[in-house]
Parts: structure tokens; C-alpha cells; sequence
């Protein structure tokens, strides 16, 4: 088969790069139900090697039959009960959507709690997500790499501007408390890289070196984690505990000369990169729904997931962002299911299979 | 032979009602008899009395010129083949041999046609040429001697630059040809000719490098311009709809539209198509990225780092144009925390005094502007600066001491007006989005407008005409393409690598050959 | 069916816009764009003083009016809430400058009320906070030849250096072992001639208003933080004279020793001067000898001063210089043991400060 490249690696990380950042810097000691943000910048340590081990298996999946995705593999190993495993993708993507949306619903009301009601703009940017993902990956890749500039900038001056606030008293040694918080950044981190499963439909479509990529894309969400975490303990210290989006708090304290409120700029690249991450996985659903229902009507679907991810995401309690379903253990599990077990059972069955045939040729 | 007429006539028709007759193969030969020929002729331009034929005897065969009044040059028809052809009587042979001896030996021009059907013929004669018919020929001889009044070459209106050329396209097809192929002194830059218009059969010519072309681009245009089925074409941008990618429900155009020759020039030779239309002096350039609306003549003559300041002004005028009235609105109602306090102060107080909303007022003012615009374009040109005297003095300055509008609203307003016109080219869509983002910023607030510019981003991005991607070299990025983006570097860098439409990062056409 | 699809969206869009309508929106002007917020306690809950700007019913062409309101209530958002019940106004708390704690109300506690300027999606967290001397109305109410002193005029009064503001504020709260400090601002003059001037610092114990530093003391625990510029300073040398000096640029940098026996908290203090006035004028010429002399006069009173200082800040159970978050980062383990009485501990714990000033002499001397 074939390989579809449709975009570059350079693009494809950086959507992921992207929605990676838009969940990763919502987090606060209050989510990751810690109490030292500073030793997240351990997590990120750790996070950063183990994403690494984590996307192995759909690595080496990919690296069997670079023209194929964990769908295509799936299809070609079982038949048509593959649907199950396309259904199973369509149910997380959508999932992690509810999640991002639920993400920006409690930064609606619980930090800027507009006059507009939040059910109309999540309806708006679910929409416009679902036109995203109708335009494709090209589209989205293409918008992502822009947006992934601004967003750049805008922590690099943001970074300046904090730096000169930096008060060296606020670092507390690393595991003070315990290793509980480090622990729990890790967790916080790593149920929420929905990205894993996200590579293994995005990988054949991207033209490039991957591996290259993947290093400067993980290492690039990390690093830049750590500094944020570091600027804003440096500048704010213990104030960050009693904020539930402290990168927030931090950008509305940053100043440079008279340019101030810099939450605006925050506000607004923040809402871009949920726009990312949200069309990106609606595309992705879509691009599983096409496996099941064919690819005309699969297109179609898109809008049909838009709007349960938009119901969802309206009646869906605002506090639930961190507990139940979305608390982090749950997110774990059906990232490591999707991310990490289902490619192992491909590769098995596909080693399996290989030495079958080898036998047989053998014989 | 009425019969033929007749036949000939339903079949002219039924082409008429399908549309194009370029895309048929049905042709009606010349007939040898020349009654036929000159009582057809008659027929069809009927009481139209622009027709002239001069019938007269040639080589001793009855013979007659045809020519469109007005559309030819009396003189040179009357000094070269009227006074001279006549008097030729030393050949004898058969028609056809007379016919060849005249093509080849007598007739002193070089921009002769062979012409073997009528739907030509007719072509021909409505394009300028004397058609030289001959009794007992099966063809005619069209003789160019275009001779119609036109406009004479001048500097672009829309298109002015500091230095460089002052040369901007006319509406005659052939003399626009002749400006780019003066600038262009290069055997591969071809010029095809086709008709399109099934009723005005206007004639279209495309222009490009051969061997700078993508071949795959090429026959997509070709392709294209054969499916148009308009029935009329008086201006190039009744073709454009018929070059983008079909369903492309974009606010912004793939296809570039330039009065300049020179610029025509720089395109070709990146291996972009020109399409010229006869009576247009807009040629179109296929396929435009949407850095190149940003990029001007001036500067490729200026000296970069004025150049990159200047690119820098039209992007940023460009996003203040589609943005910043937006913005304004959107923060002014539902975000006023986010502005430094002393300008909240400013804008608080003034609208404090006016009467209407934030939205409804820059709405007002904005839609004001576009009324003085559209009057001041339309209107003859000391008429326009009556315009622009009544309405931005007299209406802007009462409008604020009478408390009508806020002076910081009228502000943003003029500022936008000034950054729209730094991007002349993309005025339509700037002026659209601007209404649009002033509603949603006057309804959502500042969010409404960051999903909006998010969508309008996607809209941008994910738009690919003849698989180059329209936001090639910015994303897909490329560093060496970047040289003539944001910042224009020296020639030295300018020139130093192949720099056609098909090696934009993301691009799939085909390279011609050579290329690699 | 494209076409359809697309006009679907498009009503479903349509839709949105006018089920939302104009209807969540406060024009910019209905709003009443708070400036101040002075907070005292009274028997029934807090008297809230607001300045705010008023731009419906301006005081001129370009000027919007001042507003100052007196308001009550249980609790501060209830009292603030009575702001737009009076003024028929939307308060908008974005564009706050300053939070003024009266004496009575930061002796009662900080935590009362703070939370506010926390939580609120309006409040930012660089705004500045202070105590009065007295009540917080009388600064926010301060009324001078030129009329009400504005908000902007009264945050001015404190330097950015010091950090005195919320987030500065909210932090050391927050922090286990730092308490809170902020500026402490006073009407002078009599009755004719009355300004607001900045103090000193106000240094709190937990939420609650311990005490305050005033005149050398104030410059003296600024220059243990190391923080601003001192401003002037005066001394008197035998044979120079009296001597005015400008403290410019102060470091601090305390370092922690926690043994058996040594329990001290070293403060080094680093500080720029420059001497500007000798008076009486008696044409002494300064030259390295007396420059000496000037500058060990000066290391031995400011570190009197500032031991002094922190002596009586610590006895008043403050750790407004974070010398618990210093020890726990330069000893965590020492600390762990003692983090629960850090309040006790510190008492035992001995400062011992070290003053070294650079000399600048300025005018004719070489």
C-alpha cells in the first residue's frame, strides 16, 4: 500500500505539540491534587522518558508497515471485527475531546466567568472545530504550525517579563513534602497524553523523520512545562496554590514596560490551541468512523461526533474535569488501552502471523 | 444549398444553447463557391451593417475581402492589398493553385492565416483580420491588419509603484502580449490562444515558461479554461471562479490579479501560468500564494531592509484591517478588563456620550465609510474628492461634536480603513471579515473572536489550489522560502536557488523537466 | 446536500447569536470602573470605601467624575454588592489599584476579607494592598486642596520594590512559614495643610496586624529584604560633620546555620551610597580617609538599626524576611524537625547582620 503523506512530521508534532500544551499548562497543584507544583518540574522529567517507552509499541507497529495505521493493521489481521477496535478510537478520541471541552468550560466560569453564557461559546468553538476537522489534516496541520508560533512567542515574552520577577527564596528543595506531589504530576501528566493513541492513526500520513521528531516534540512539551512551572514558582511562589489556571494568573501579572495585562494574549492563544486540539480529534474520529461506515458517509460523522462532544460537554457537571471518569486513573487506563495495549496485540498477532507463514513456506 | 444553410443554422444554435462552441468538433467547411460564402456572411451579421465586403476579381477569379469596420486598419488594407493585389494578372492555374500563389508569393504581410472553416472565418473577421476569398477555394486567407481604436499603454491606476516601470496592461490581448514578451526576450515563454464566452468568444491567451512550468499545473488550467461555459466574458474576473478548486468556499483567492507586466514577468518565472483576457488589462496568475499579496514591485527594487519594514507594515495592517475593529468591540463590551486603565478611561467616556452601543456604532461608522468609498470609486474623479471632503470632515467631525459617535470608535474605524488599503489587493475579503468580526465581537465578546479568527485561520490554512498549498513557504514552512516573506532579502539570496511555484514545501505538482 | 449542510450550520449559527443576543452585555459606560477599595471593620461587619470612576455622569469633556461611596455590609462582597444597588452601576474590579486595610480591620485579620481579591474573576493580583494608621476611609476619602486624592495618586505612593500587593500578600498567607507585610500609609499635617504619606511597613503575624516598622526602622527592614532604593539617610562623623547620603540599590542575601549550638541567621546587606550634602559647609575635603570613617559610621547604624528591626519583628512572632523559608530551603532536613514551631524556633535563633556599603562621593572631591 501506498504511504498517504499528506503533511510533514515537523506539522504533524506540532498539532500534537499543541494539544499537548493546552492540557499540560491548565494544570495546577489544585488538579494534580498536590501540593508542591514545583516538583512537577520533576514530572516533567520523568513524563518526558516515559512517553518515550510508551510510544514503543506504536513506533515499532508503524515501523513494520510504514503505509499503515493501527486500523489498517487491525483490518488486516481480523477482518472485519475490527470494527470494534475503530469504534473503541472513535469512543477515546471523542472522549479526550469532552475532556478538553470540560477543561474550557471550567476556565469560562471558574476563572473568567463571561457575560455570554458558556453553553453558547463551548457550542461555537465545537462547531468551528468540527469545520477544522472537515477541512482535513492538512488544514489543521498547516493552522497548528501558525498557532504553534504564536503560542511560542507569546511564553518567550511572557518568560521575559516574569523573569526580572523571579525570587529565588520561592524554589523549595525538590521533595520536600514527599514524593506524592512528584508522583501525582507524573500521573497528571501522562493519563492526559492522549497524543500516544493519536500518533498511531497520525503516523503514516507524515512524511519525514520521525524519530527525530518525536525527540524534539517531547523533549519541546517538557522543557517548555518545566520553564513555565519555573517562572511562575519563581515569581509568584505559594500564590499558585490558590489558583486554578496559575499560567493564567501568571500571564496577568507580566508586564513589560507599559504593555500589560497579558492575560489577553493568554486567553486568546489558549483558546486557539483548544480549537487545535479539538478539530484535530474530531478529524480523527472521523477518520475511524470512515473505517466503519465507509468513507463518504464517514465524513459526515464528524459533525454527528461534533455534536454529541458538544452535548456532552454542555451538560457535563464543571467540576468534573478532575473526578470520576476524568480523574486520572481513568484517563490512564483508556490512554495506556488505546496507546499502548492495543498496538502490542497488533504486533503480536502480526509476529504471530509472520512465523505462521514463515512455517508454512517452510513446510 | 439552402438546405445546407438551414442545417448549418440548427446546428449553430443548438451550440449556442450547450454553451461553448470551442469545445466542439463539429466545424462548417468553407464552401468553394464564393456566393455562398458572401450570401452567408450576410446572413449572419444580417442588418448589422459593420460588415463590409469589397468584392472585386483577383488573378482573374471572382474574389472578396471581408472585414469588420472599425476593427481594421483602412490604410493598410487600402496601401498594401487593395491597390496592389488587383493588379497582379500574371498567373494562371487552377483556383487553388492561384489561392496558394497568392499566400505565398503576393500578399505582403507576415500575420497571415489559413482559414479552412466559417465559425474561424467569422473569428477572425470579428477579431480584425481582412479575410481574402477567392471563387472556387475551399479556404480564405485572413490578412491581420488589426487596426481598432484603444486605450494607450499607461501606468497602472491600482498598481503604482515608486520606482520602476510605469507600463500597465491595456485591454488589447495582443499588445499586453507584447509587454511581457519585451521583458521576457526568452524562446520558452509561450503564448496559447483559446477562445472562451460561447456567445462573445473572447479571446484568452495563457502565458508561462516552459521551462519553468509544472506540466501538472499546466493541463489543470488548460482543463479548467475548457470547462467554462459562460456565455459572455467581458473582464478577467468572470473567469476566476472557473480556476479555483471546485467547492472552494474560501474567503480569500488563490488566483492573483496584476495590471503590471513586470510583475507578470516575475511570476512566469517562477514557474507560475498567466492568463490574459482580451479586453481586460488584468491578467491573472495562477496559482497565488497568500504571501504574495503582501509582496509589491517597489519591493524588489528598493533596498531589502526598507522592503522587510514595509512587509512588515502590510501584516500588520492586514491583521489591525481584519482584527482590530473586532477586537475593539469584543473587549470594549464584554472584556473591558483587559485594557490598560487609561485607555478604558478614554473609550468609557467617550461612548459614554453617544447614544448607541459600542457595536452599533462602529457598525454605523464602518458602514458610513463603505457608503463614502463605494461613492467616492464610482463617482468622476473631482466629484470623489467632493466625497471624501463631505464625509471625512464635515460628516466624521459633526459626527463627533454631536455626540452621534465616539471620537476613540471613529479612530479605530479610519485606522482600519488606512491599514485595509496597505493590502489593496485583499480589500474584499478584509472588508467582510471586519463586518463579521464587529458582530461577533459586538455579541461574544473577545472569545467570539478568537474562534472566529480560528476558524478563518483553518479556512486559510487548509486551502491548496492546484495542490500547492495557499499558505506556502509559511505553513508548510520553509526556511529558504521565507526569504521573500515576512522579510525580503537581497538579490544575491533572492536568486540564488530555484525558486518555482511547484518547490513550495507541501507542493505535489509534477517538475518540469530539469528541475529537480 | 453540501449546499443544505452548509446552510444548516449556517442557521445553527444564526441561532446561537440570537439566543445570546446583546442581553449578557454591560455597555462600557453603565459600568462604574472601581479605583479603590478601603476596608474597615465595624460591629456589624465591615464599612467598605470605594473610589470609583463614574463615566455616565462625567466631571468634564475628557474626565470621567470620582465616586467615593461609603458601603456596609456583613461581609465585603455585600457591601461591595450595595455599590451598584446605590449607583444603579456595575462595579468592575479589573482596574483596582489599591486595597487599603484599616488598623482595625488588619488587626482583626486579613483572612476575612482577602479571599475576595483572590477568587473574583475580575481581581488581579498585582494590585497593591496597605494598612492606614487609622481607618481606611480616611485615606480613601482623603480630601485635599485639589479635591478627592485619587486612588491612582495614593497606589503611586508606594513603590513597586517593596511588593506590596496582593499576590506578594496572598503568597506569604499561603506559605506556611513567611507572614505577610505590606505598606502602612498615615495622613500628616494639620488641619490646613493634610497629605497621605507612605509610613513605613505594616508586618503582620498569620493574617493578623502585628505591629509596624517606622522611619530608620522602615528602611532598615528594606534593606534586610533588599529590596527598592533606601532613599536618604543621615549620619554624623567627628571632624566631617553631618552627612547626607542617598542608599541606592540594596542586596540582601541571609544564609542560615543551624547546628547544635550555632543557630543564627546571617544577613549580609550590601548597599550603594552616595554622599550628596556635608553639612555644616567647612570645605573638609574627603579623601580616603574620611571616606572610611563615613563608611564604617554608616555599616555600624544601619546594622544597629536593622538588628534592632528584626529583633522586634521576630518578637512579634513575624517572619515578614522568610528567614523559615530559607532555612528550609538551605536546611530542609533541620527544618522538617522544626517547621511545626517554626514561630517558637525563630525566637531562639540569633541575626547577626553584616553591613558593607560602597562609597560614592559626589560633587568636587577627587
Amino acid at each position: 500500500m501506498k504511504k498517504r503523506l499528506v503533511i510533514s512530521v515537523a506539522q504533524m508534532f506540532s498539532m500534537l505539540f499543541i494539544s499537548r500544551l493546552v492540557v499540560e499548562t491548565t494544570y495546577s497543584a489544585v488538579m494534580s491534587e498536590g501540593n508542591s507544583l514545583w516538583d512537577h518540574i520533576l514530572s516533567s522529567f520523568i513524563s518526558f522518558i516515559l512517553v518515550f517507552i510508551l510510544i514503543i509499541p506504536i513506533y515499532y507497529l508503524f515501523g513494520m508497515d510504514e503505509s499503515k495505521d493501527i486500523l489498517d493493521n487491525s483490518y488486516e489481521l481480523i477482518g472485519k471485527s475490527a470494527h470494534i477496535i475503530s469504534f473503541i478510537y472513535v469512543v477515546y478520541f471523542m472522549f479526550t475531546c469532552v475532556h478538553t471541552l470540560a477543561l474550557f468550560k471550567i476556565f469560562l466560569s471558574n476563572v473568567i466567568n463571561p457575560p455570554i453564557s458558556t453553553e453558547i461559546l463551548l457550542t461555537l468553538m465545537v462547531l468551528s472545530a468540527c469545520y477544522g476537522a472537515y477541512k482535513g489534516v492538512e488544514g489543521i496541520a498547516r493552522t497548528s504550525s501558525i498557532v504553534l508560533f504564536f503560542i511560542v512567542g507569546a511564553i518567550i515574552f511572557m518568560g521575559i517579563s516574569l523573569y526580572s520577577e523571579i525570587d529565588t527564596v520561592n524554589f523549595d528543595p525538590f521533595l520536600y513534602e514527599g514524593n506524592e506531589s512528584m508522583f501525582g504530576g507524573v500521573m497528571f501528566m501522562i493519563s492526559r497524553s492522549s497524543c500516544i493513541p493519536a500518533l498511531a492513526l497520525l503516523l503514516p500520513m507524515a512524511k519525514g523523520d520521525v524519530r527525530k521528531g518525536a525527540v524534539v516534540w517531547n523533549a519541546g512539551v517538557y522543557l517548555l512545562i518545566a520553564a513555565v512551572i519555573f517562572l511562575m514558582t519563581g515569581a509568584m511562589g505559594d500564590f499558585l496554590q490558590t489558583q486554578l489556571f496559575p499560567v493564567y494568573a501568571a500571564a496577568s501579572i507580566a508586564k513589560i514596560g507599559t504593555l500589560e495585562h497579558l492575560d489577553a494574549l493568554y486567553l486568546g492563544i489558549w483558546t486557539m490551541g483548544i480549537f487545535i486540539k479539538l478539530a484535530l480529534f474530531l478529524m480523527l474520529s472521523g477518520e475511524c468512523a470512515k473505517k466503519i461506515v465507509g468513507e463518504k458517509i464517514g465524513r459526515l460523522f464528524v459533525l454527528i461526533f461534533g455534536a454529541i462532544v458538544m452535548l456532552s460537554g454542555i451538560l457535563l457537571d464543571k467540576n468534573a474535569v478532575s473526578s470520576g471518569i476524568f480523574a486520572s486513573p481513568s484517563l490512564l487506563l483508556a490512554m495506556l488501552f488505546t496507546g499502548v495495549v492495543i498496538p502490542i496485540i497488533c504486533i503480536v498477532i502480526k509476529k504471530s502471523g509472520m512465523k505462521g507463514e514463515g512455517k508454512k513456506s517452510e513446510n | 444549398m439552402f438546405k445546407f444553410l438551414e442545417k448549418f443554422r440548427e446546428i449553430y444554435e443548438s451550440q449556442n444553447k450547450n454553451g461553448c462552441v470551442q469545445g466542439t468538433d463539429k466545424k462548417h467547411f468553407i464552401s468553394q463557391s464564393l456566393t455562398e460564402t458572401i450570401s452567408l456572411f450576410k446572413q449572419k451579421f444580417g442588418v448589422s451593417e459593420d460588415l463590409t465586403i469589397r468584392q472585386m476579381r483577383i488573378l482573374g477569379l471572382d474574389s472578396a475581402i471581408i472585414t469588420i469596420a472599425g476593427l481594421v486598419n483602412k490604410e493598410t488594407l487600402g496601401n498594401n492589398f487593395m491597390n496592389y493585389i488587383p493588379t497582379i494578372t500574371d498567373f494562371e492555374g487552377t483556383p487553388i493553385q492561384k489561392y496558394e500563389y497568392l499566400r505565398d508569393n503576393i500578399i505582403p504581410s507576415c500575420d497571415i492565416i489559413q482559414i479552412s472553416t466559417y465559425e474561424d472565418a467569422f473569428y477572425k473577421a470579428m477579431s480584425g483580420f481582412a479575410l481574402l476569398a477567392l471563387d472556387g477555394c475551399d479556404r480564405m486567407i485572413a490578412i491581420g491588419v488589426q487596426g481598432y481604436s484603444s486605450r494607450g499603454v499607461s501606468e497602472p491606476s491600482a498598481e503604482v509603484v515608486q520606482r520602476g516601470s510605469r507600463e500597465g496592461f491595456v485591454e488589447p490581448l495582443r499588445t499586453n502580449m507584447t509587454l511581457i514578451r519585451r521583458r521576457m526576450k526568452n524562446p520558452t515563454l509561450k503564448f496559447e490562444t483559446s477562445q472562451v464566452g460561447s456567445i462573445s468568444k473572447t479571446e484568452i491567451c495563457i502565458c508561462y515558461m516552459e521551462d519553468k512550468v509544472s506540466a501538472d499545473i499546466l493541463d489543470k488550467v488548460k482543463k479548467r479554461l475548457e470547462n467554462i461555459n459562460l456565455e459572455t466574458v467581458m473582464a478577467a474576473g468572470y473567469i476566476v471562479p472557473y480556476l479555483e478548486e471546485e467547492n472552494d468556499m474560501s474567503f480569500f483567492s488563490s488566483i492573483g490579479m496584476t495590471e503590471r507586466p513586470d510583475t507578470v514577468c516575475g511570476k512566469l518565472a517562477e514557474g507560475r501560468i498567466a492568463i490574459i483576457v482580451d479586453g481586460t488589462p488584468n491578467v491573472l496568475i495562477v496559482p497565488y500564494l497568500f504571501t504574495e499579496y503582501f509582496q509589491c514591485m517597489d519591493d524588489y527594487i528598493i533596498r531589502p531592509y526598507f522592503a522587510s519594514f514595509t512587509r512588515f507594515l502590510r501584516y500588520l495592517g492586514f491583521f489591525l484591517a481584519i482584527l482590530l475593529p473586532g477586537v475593539y468591540v469584543g473587549v470594549g463590551t464584554f472584556n473591558p478588563e483587559l485594557l490598560p486603565g487609561q485607555l478604558l478611561n478614554k473609550i468609557a467616556l467617550a461612548v459614554g456620550t453617544t447614544p448607541f452601543s459600542l457595536m452599533f456604532e462602529t457598525l454605523l461608522i464602518h458602514f458610513f465609510y463603505e457608503l463614502m468609498r463605494e461613492a467616492g470609486l464610482r463617482l468622476p474623479k473631482p466629484l470623489g474628492h467632493a466625497i471624501s471632503i463631505v464625509g471625512g470632515l464635515v460628516i466624521g467631525d459633526t459626527a463627533i461634536r454631536a455626540g452621534l459617535v465616539g471620537a476613540p470608535t471613529l479612530m479605530i474605524v479610519a485606522l482600519t480603513a488606512i491599514s485595509s488599503y496597505v493590502i489593496p489587493n485583499l480589500y474584499e475579503p478584509i472588508a467582510m471579515l471586519r463586518f463579521i468580526f464587529i458582530l461577533v465581537g459586538g455579541i461574544l465578546g473577545i472569545w467570539g473572536v478568537m474562534i472566529l479568527f480560528a476558524a478563518v485561520l483553518i479556512n486559510i490554512c487548509a486551502k491548496t489550489n492546484y495542490e500547492v498549498p495557499f499558505t506556502a513557504p509559511i505553513s508548510p514552512f520553509s526556511m529558504f522560502g521565507m526569504r521573500d516573506v515576512f522579510v525580503r532579502a537581497g538579490w544575491k539570496i533572492l536568486s540564488m536557488r530555484d525558486s518555482t511555484v511547484q518547490n513550495m514545501p507541501g507542493s505535489h505538482p509534477k517538475k518540469p523537466k530539469g528541475q529537480i | 446536500m453540501k449546499t443544505r449542510i452548509v446552510f444548516l450550520v449556517f442557521l445553527m449559527c444564526l441561532s446561537a447569536f440570537l439566543m445570546t443576543g446583546c442581553s449578557g452585555s454591560v455597555q462600557i459606560h453603565e459600568r462604574m470602573m472601581v479605583q479603590g477599595i478601603g476596608i474597615d471593620t465595624t460591629d456589624s461587619g465591615y464599612k467598605v470605601t470605594i473610589q470609583a470612576l463614574d463615566f455616565k455622569n462625567p466631571a468634564g469633556e475628557n474626565e470621567p467624575s470620582v465616586k467615593v461611596m461609603e458601603l456596609s455590609g456583613q461581609t465585603l462582597f455585600e457591601a461591595l454588592d450595595n455599590a451598584s444597588k446605590r449607583s444603579g452601576l456595575v462595579p468592575m474590579y479589573s482596574q483596582n489599584l489599591i486595597v487599603v486595610m484599616g488598623h482595625d480591620a488588619a488587626v482583626g485579620g486579613a483572612n476575612h476579607f482577602l479571599d475576595f481579591f483572590i477568587r473574583h474573576y475580575e481581581a488581579r493580583p498585582n494590585v497593591k494592598i496597605c494598612v492606614s494608621e487609622t481607618t481606611a476611609s480616611e485615606i480613601m476619602a482623603f480630601e485635599s486642596d485639589k479635591g478627592v486624592m485619587q486612588a491612582k495618586d495614593i497606589s503611586e505612593l508606594i513603590p513597586n520594590e517593596i511588593n506590596s500587593d496582593i499576590l506578594h500578600f496572598a503568597a506569604a498567607l499561603q506559605e506556611s512559614t513567611s507572614d505577610p507585610v505590606c505598606a502602612y500609609l498615615g495622613v500628616d499635617g494639620d488641619d490646613k495643610k493634610k497629605s497621605i504619606n507612605i509610613k513605613g511597613l505594616a508586618f503582620f503575624a498569620g493574617d493578623k496586624f502585628a505591629g509596624s516598622v517606622l522611619d530608620d526602622e522602615y528602611l532598615a527592614a528594606l534593606a534586610v529584604m533588599g529590596t527598592g532604593d533606601l532613599g536618604a539617610y543621615s549620619i554624623y562623623a567627628d571632624g566631617i560633620g553631618s552627612i547626607s547620603l542617598e542608599l541606592g540599590k540594596v542586596k540582601s542575601h541571609i544564609k542560615p546555620n543551624a547546628g547544635e549550638t550555632d543557630k543564627t541567621f546571617e544577613i549580609d546587606i550590601d548597599i550603594k551610597a552616595s554622599v550628596l550634602e556635608v553639612t555644616p559647609h567647612k570645605g573638609v575635603r574627603i579623601g580616603s580617609e574620611e571616606q572610611t570613617k563615613i563608611q564604617k559610621q554608616l555599616d555600624s547604624e544601619i546594622q544597629r538599626i536593622c538588628k534592632q528591626t528584626v529583633e522586634k519583628i521576630i518578637k512579634s512572632n513575624s517572619d515578614i524576611f522568610r528567614f523559615g523559608k530559607v532555612l528550609m530551603n538551605k536546611k530542609p532536613q533541620y527544618f522538617k524537625k522544626v517547621s511545626d514551631s517554626w514561630k517558637e524556633t525563630m525566637q531562639t535563633f540569633s541575626y547577626k547582620i553584616n553591613v558593607n556599603s560602597e562609597l560614592t562621593i559626589t560633587g568636587t572631591e577627587i
